[in-house]
């Protein structure tokens, strides 16, 4: 059935839901991700082959998809070089010379986590705020973390870093996540009650 | 070891474990240094937050599908 066009209705109603979820896993921009699941598919029709296993449909739509992915991820980084976070300066204001922590950064001595603190719509949108905060490249790394070891590998080369230039910036993105959450939500946390 | 080195090891400690003698160092320290403890609690507690974050289970709503069949209809 060499001329039978795919069934994209169809398939965009069996998988574009997962494909959707893996484009935002790995974008984490719900338009962007959206938009990407619309390239698979017009990649899909501009050169149709049709497709006889239903089983790998979804695994041959995720390949495309990851393509694209990486498409986008290299034609933005080529565009402008991610911001980078001011190192000497953050350091500084977290850590004294002798790699202490300062007056202002010191975490408290004590931490107890609230029940349920992870389904609390509050710290998650504190959680996303600081994320959002971040210089453009430590949030790269860090969400990095998260991507398969594939795509992670990828994003290092992309961003044209060491993998201990990777370990060091992600390092600082994590400092920099706790510090501004601690000024968002562990300082607060105990008083209200 | 003083706490910038402390907490960098955490952060390996978070994402692949360490090995045993640099594990050791690092309870040592924190036996003495109850802020890099709380540090490592609350580093984890990032990290269980945003692979939550990564884990939920996300739809394209009915009018994202319906836009997405328009513009395909459109080629």
């Amino acid at each position: 059935m060499p001329n039978t066009p795919p069934p994209i209705e169809r398939w965009l109603h069996d998988h574009g839901d997962a494909l959707f979820q893996y484009a935002l896993v790995k974008t984490n921009d719900a338009d962007l991700a959206a938009d990407l699941v619309q390239d698979t598919f017009e990649a899909v029709i501009r050169n149709a082959r049709p497709f006889e296993a239903q089983s790998q449909v979804r695994t041959w739509l995720i390949g495309i998809l990851r393509h694209k992915i990486t498409d986008y991820y290299r034609q933005k980084y080529r565009q402008q070089p991610l911001q980078q976070g001011d190192d000497a300066q953050f350091d500084a204001s977290v850590f004294t010379p002798t790699g202490h922590w300062t007056a202002e950064s010191v975490p408290p001595a004590t931490h107890e986590e609230e029940p349920h603190l992870l389904d609390n719509p509050a710290f998650l949108k504190a959680l996303a705020l600081c994320l959002d905060k971040l210089p453009a490249l430590w949030r790269a790394v860090l969400e990095g973390k998260y991507l398969g070891e594939k795509e992670s590998k990828q994003l290092c080369q992309e961003l044209q870093i060491s993998p201990t230039n990777f370990w060091q910036i992600n390092h600082r993105a994590k400092l920099n996540m706790q510090q501004c959450l601690q000024q968002a939500w562990f300082k607060s946390e105990g008083d209200g009650k | 070891m003083n706490c910038r080195q402390a907490t960098l090891l955490v952060e390996r400690k978070l994402t692949h474990g360490l090995p045993f003698w640099q594990q050791w160092r690092l309870r040592w320290h924190q036996r003495m240094c109850a802020v890099c403890k709380t540090y490592e609690q609350q580093s984890e507690l990032i990290e269980r937050a945003m692979r939550q974050s990564k884990e939920a289970v996300y739809k394209l709503s009915d009018e994202q599908k319906a836009t997405i069949l328009k513009r395909l209809k459109e080629i």
